[in-house]
């Protein structure tokens, strides 16, 4: 009984030996390929990021300087010349670039936030999830309410501006953000408050206790387009019945 | 004596017990570290891709400028120059607008009522599908969507666009290059997929004619927006 009892230890030990030895395996294994080589990738790449974004920030202020220039030279040739004509077309690029959204414009309005909902149990955690497609909803339904200038975490909303889902994030004019998402409208604040308060996508959102939060603002600020794709907007499109050609 | 052994041994027992899970916890968790900074390594990639992609148009933009500005300098004290140098501006804001009319390759994708109606998020989504695929130009039954327009459900059977009410079939003609358009929405749990009681139909066209947007006030409205300068 008493030998039994040794020999049954003995395996215990044995077992529980083997078990550290493993897991210190285990440790320093994942430490050397993780740490290693992964963290010398991720370092590099980061670096790489950096440089690129402050390339891009220089390449920024370059071309605002540049529009500044433009801008001016324009400006300089229409009170020197008084010529009626070219300031006829200036006042109209300016009045079709509002349009258009190139131009950075202020006014009353409203703001909407929406963020992702707090972890909880549910049967579909997709639902916790703030989708592409409630975001289109909500910029619907201050386009129905007549709001004249949109932007989502001020990328300006154009004919052109897409709203996709890309991984956990929302690919909007080409770039790419996450949660929390601030929609900024500028039309008659009343209007717009009430539209998106009584409006079905803004029932389903709360009803799925995702965050979302609308206030009236009397001063806001929306960017113009300023999107990477700019240039490759014209290839291969054919103006037609164009009185100013 | 006998009585300690028994709590000796069963103590050694719960100690391995709680070990064993560890190690279990411990090479799940490693594991799952690993497959994170993969995805973390393919992220940054990408990332670094998108970076390098927009100091490309970047430079292209400023090199464009560069150019306008010379062409502008050289043209001092030729109105004609300048007049044209501005028409052409124009004519691009006018495109990005939608107040001219325009022509090009691109997709007609007509949707029709059938086991189920059109509804309004139906055409929200093929609508930015064509958008993501860098569509130029889109409208719907001939209204031209630009910034502002709404795409509302009027009743059960309308839908109001640009404040015109319109009915199924909806034919939606969006400029762009057509195999691409075509791809994305074709995508796997794409926009397609999400169309699949209604019917749809796509056809590649060479000459597509889009309008321009009503430009009487109604659909493009500036009146409550201040120009911000220097911005």
């Amino acid at each position: 009984m008493q030998q039994n009892k040794n020999i049954l230890l003995g395996i215990i030990f044995a077992v529980l030996g083997l078990v550290i030895s493993l897991q210190i395996k285990s440790i320093v294994y994942s430490n050397k390929n993780l740490k290693s080589e992964m963290a010398e990738e991720v370092k590099k790449l980061i670096t790489e990021i950096q440089k690129e974004k402050e390339i891009g920030k220089k390449l920024s202020e370059k071309v605002s300087e540049n529009e500044r220039i433009k801008e001016e030279n324009i400006k300089n040739s229409i009170t020197i010349r008084k010529d009626d004509n070219l300031k006829n077309i200036k006042e109209e690029l300016d009045l079709v670039k509002m349009k258009a959204g190139l131009v950075s414009v202020k006014g009353a309005g409203v703001v909407v936030s929406l963020d992702d909902a707090d972890a909880r149990i549910t049967e579909d955690a997709s639902t916790l999830i703030l989708h592409d497609r409630d975001i289109l909803r909500v910029v619907n339904e201050l386009k129905k309410a007549n709001a004249q200038a949109i932007s989502i975490n001020d990328e300006r909303i154009t004919s052109l501006t897409e709203c996709v889902c890309a991984g956990p994030t929302i690919m909007i004019n080409g770039k790419k953000y996450t949660t929390p998402f601030v929609i900024k409208a500028i039309g008659d604040p009343n209007v717009l408050y009430d539209t998106v308060k009584n409006s079905k996508i803004a029932y389903l959102l709360a009803r799925d206790m995702i965050k979302i939060s609308i206030s009236k603002v009397s001063d806001i600020t929306i960017p113009k387009y300023d999107s990477i794709k700019i240039d490759s907007l014209f290839s291969g499109l054919e103006v037609i019945n164009n009185e100013i050609r | 004596m006998k009585y300690g052994r028994n709590i000796a041994i069963s103590v050694m027992c719960v100690l391995l017990g709680m070990m064993m899970a560890w190690q279990y916890k411990s090479i799940d968790y490693n594991e799952r570290e690993k497959s994170l900074e993969r995805k973390s390594v393919e992220e940054l990639k990408d990332e670094l891709i998108r970076e390098q992609r927009n100091n490309e148009n970047l430079s292209a933009r400023n090199a464009e400028l560069e150019k306008e500005n010379k062409e502008y300098e050289n043209a001092k004290g030729d109105v004609t120059k300048e007049t044209q140098i501005l028409k052409h501006e124009l004519e691009r804001a006018r495109i990005i607008a939608g107040l001219v009319d325009v022509k090009g390759k691109g997709l007609v994708i007509t949707i029709d009522n059938d086991l189920v109606d059109v509804t309004e998020s139906n055409l929200l989504n093929v609508v930015n599908e064509l958008r993501a695929s860098d569509a130029q130009a889109i409208s719907i039954n001939d209204e031209r969507i630009v910034g502002s327009s709404e795409i509302r459900e009027a009743g059960r059977k309308y839908i109001m666009i640009n404040g015109k009410q319109m009915r199924a079939p909806f034919v939606i003609k969006a400029i762009a290059n057509p195999d691409k358009l075509e791809r994305a929405l074709m995508l796997l749990g794409g926009v397609l997929d999400s169309l699949e009681d209604l019917k749809v139909e796509l056809r590649k066209e060479d000459n597509i004619v889009i309008n321009k947007v009503r430009d009487d006030g109604s659909v493009i409205k500036t009146d409550m927006l201040t120009p911000v300068v220097n911005q």
